[in-house]
């Protein structure tokens, strides 16, 4: 099974949370990450947060590994932020660049 | 069968067998399930601690193969270095006969970070336990392999978290019923790794070390276990190779092989050393033959190799120093023609470069080919080049390779080249002499401009051998061994031998001549006295008839004599003088 993502679509755009709904590590991406969206209403519509305990076959498709991990993608680029987001400033960044043009491989 | 493996039973294998306690699976490698008493941990999990290019991919790979091609137990393959894609390939490379929806019964997951990741926090295998309890349900597997996962545990940064995320894994592959094997770089870069193997060495129940020699040339790789929670196990390093058929272990086991005997003599091919060993080389037996360069060494081993094909057995002859058409061009110059048998197949010529692999590599491709061509004598020329090289086990597998062949019962004959500038060539030779059954020694004796070869038979276990010193000799009528002289304490060879040897014919002809002569006069003696005798008796019998006849004439004179008297008295009447008439006279006649 190759769990590498496929080629992102240009016009694809969306923000993925996968956690492991439960641990702490997870608990505190959420919190991390809702606290800097806070006021970026624009961004809401992009994010889906996913338990990797019920959709784990699509974690592995996205190529999530380990939890928690954010996943922005936009136009055809990916980025990945791993672990519980406490590092706020790459966290800011990566949704800064999301909000307002393509992303790159280092935030 | 080892130990181990008489214990697996195919169907104890299916499910993992039991041995004293633990359940364990066999892996599939020649050898591992031997020192590991049957294989790795059944549940739970198995470090493979090794340097790049150590083996550790292959070692877990291979396991999975086998688990799926020999017990069709399905695997998870997760690699965090190498993509899914190139391990893959790698696993196509060897002769594992995996083929066709096969494939499918290994399901790689490429946990390889990708690019475009950034760490930006602590983190946890959650996710990856989760996902891989979805693709076992879905697949029903039964091994999962953790490839490089020491750079997702660096990644967490701390070790307390190692340790958690270890544990968690354990915890979850137990719970699975699944064995696990975790492959883990070489330790020993700095103390944070030293800390991280302390870690996996108490946290996992198998630790498998795979470990690198260098020499200057070559690399030699060693297996060890360095613990095995609940099972005995071999602790030694043992020595490993790679080949096309994988990851294959040494595994000695430490006890000598009970060989099967044999009371059969086999010919040497030279008839005068067949003579000298009491009608040839046992079968089944070792022999060494000990010598400079140039010795014949190589020639009484193809002489023993074509001797064995005209038998019409096989032979296996491994050269490390000429090639096949050298071998075969060589020996046509002292009347062996080994072409015929090459051609027959009833001879396999193996030429190595000993230079090129390590004495592990060529264990493992002399091994092969007795298996595939199965002789009846195996030929190592010389076996000296293997130990060339101070290699940790090489010595170990000389003895081994003569060992697993005199187990088949394939008689043995090595060669050992002695470095010429040992003050004592014979005492120089391998530590294999030790094992050899029989040892010869073909030395150079020089002297007064000559050199000349002279072969000896140091021990030969079994046999009432010769003691003395014989020349070998090449000729074009093949190899033959001749008698020496000793004079003055030296050995005679050579031509000063042939001086001798003309000398004391000389000596033996004047001997005979003399001796024919002596002869001669006696006959003469005898003949003349013979003529002597005769001429004495005829002498005697002449003298007796004249005696005869002497005799007789001197009766009949007598006669007369008397008849005259009376006569003469009838005449005279010379009766009636006395008295007495005619009538009284003594009757006549």
């Amino acid at each position: 099974m190759r769990s590498e993502a496929a080629a992102v679509p240009e016009e694809a755009a969306w923000l993925r949370l996968y956690v492991a709904r439960g641990t702490p590590n997870s608990a505190r991406a959420e919190q991390n990450l809702s606290a800097a969206m806070a006021g970026r209403d624009d961004l809401r519509p992009y994010l889906e947060i996913i338990n990797v305990f019920i959709e784990a076959r699509r974690a592995l498709q996205d190529g999530v590994t380990v939890t928690p991990t954010l996943i922005a993608c936009k136009g055809g680029q990916r980025q990945m932020l791993i672990g519980d987001l406490t590092e706020t400033n790459r966290l800011e960044l990566v949704l800064a660049i999301f909000g307002t043009g393509t992303l790159s491989h280092d935030p | 069968m080892s130990r181990a493996a008489a214990l697996a039973t195919e169907g104890e294998a299916k499910a993992g067998h039991v041995v004293r306690g633990i359940r364990k699976k066999q892996t599939g490698i020649r050898g591992f399930d031997d020192i590991s008493g049957g294989g790795v941990p059944g549940e739970g999990l198995t470090t493979i601690i090794g340097g790049p290019g150590a083996g550790k991919t292959v070692f877990a790979m291979q396991t999975l193969v086998h688990r799926l091609v020999e017990h069709q137990e399905t695997g998870l393959f997760v690699t965090f270095e190498e993509t899914g894609d190139r391990i893959r390939r790698n696993m196509a490379s060897f002769d594992w006969h995996l083929e066709g929806d096969a494939e499918d019964g290994v399901v790689f997951i490429d946990a390889k970070a990708p690019v475009e990741a950034v760490l930006a926090g602590a983190f946890d295998l959650s996710g990856l336990i989760a996902g891989l309890s979805a693709l076992q349900a879905e697949t029903g597997a039964r091994n999962v392999v953790f490839d490089g996962i020491d750079m997702l545990l660096s990644d967490l940064g701390d070790e307390r978290l190692e340790r958690q995320e270890l544990a968690r894994l354990d915890e979850w592959t137990r719970a699975a019923g699944l064995t696990a094997l975790l492959t883990v770089k070489a330790f020993g870069i700095g103390d944070r790794d030293q800390r991280r193997s302390n870690t996996l060495q108490y946290m996992t129940d198998c630790v498998i070390v795979l470990e690198t020699a260098f020499t200057e040339t070559l690399s030699s790789r060693s297996l060890r276990i360095a613990k095995y929670r609940g099972s005995g196990f071999s602790a030694n390093p043992v020595p490993v190779v790679m080949n096309d058929a994988g990851f294959e272990v040494m595994a000695f086991e430490g006890v000598r092989t009970d060989y099967p005997t044999f009371a059969e003599r086999i010919s040497s091919g030279v008839p005068r050393l067949d003579a000298l060993l009491a009608g040839g080389y046992l079968r089944g037996s070792s022999i060494l033959i000990s010598g400079s360069p140039g010795t014949s060494k190589t020639s009484l081993s193809a002489s023993f190799a074509a001797a064995t094909c005209l038998r019409g057995e096989h032979a296996l002859f491994v050269s490390f120093d000429e090639s096949a058409a050298q071998i075969v061009a060589n020996m046509r110059s002292i009347g062996l023609d080994l072409r015929p048998h090459l051609e027959s197949g009833a001879l396999v010529v193996a030429s190595l470069l000993s230079s090129v692999r390590s004495p592990e590599e060529h264990f493992a491709t002399i091994s092969d080919l007795m298996r595939t061509h199965r002789p009846a004598c195996l030929i190592i020329d010389p076996l000296s080049s293997l130990l060339r090289v101070r290699y940790p086990f090489t010595e170990l597998i000389c003895e081994t390779l003569i060992d697993h062949a005199k187990s088949r019962g394939v008689t043995v004959l090595c060669t050992s080249l002695l470095d010429p500038a040992s003050g004592n060539q014979e005492l120089s030779a391998s530590n294999i002499s030790t094992i050899a059954d029989t040892w010869m020694h073909v030395s150079y004796v020089v002297h007064e401009g000559e050199r000349n070869r002279a072969l000896t038979i140091i021990k030969s276990r079994g046999t009432a051998h010769s003691n003395q010193v014989r020349e070998l000799m090449l000729s074009q009528s093949g190899i033959d061994l001749v008698d020496v002289y000793v004079a003055e304490g030296q050995v005679l060879m050579g031509s000063q031998r042939a001086q001798k040897e003309a000398a004391i014919r000389d000596r033996q002809r004047q001997d005979e001549i003399a001796h024919r002569t002596r002869q001669m006069a006696a006959r003469h003696d005898i003949a003349r006295l013979e003529r002597e005798s005769e001429a004495a008796a005829h002498e005697i019998a002449y003298r007796r008839q004249q005696l005869s006849l002497l005799s007789l004439s001197e009766r009949e004179r007598v006669g007369r004599e008397r008849e005259a008297v009376a006569e003469r008295r009838v005449l005279r009447h010379a009766d009636d003088d006395t008295g007495h008439a005619p009538d009284a006279e003594a009757p006549r006649g």
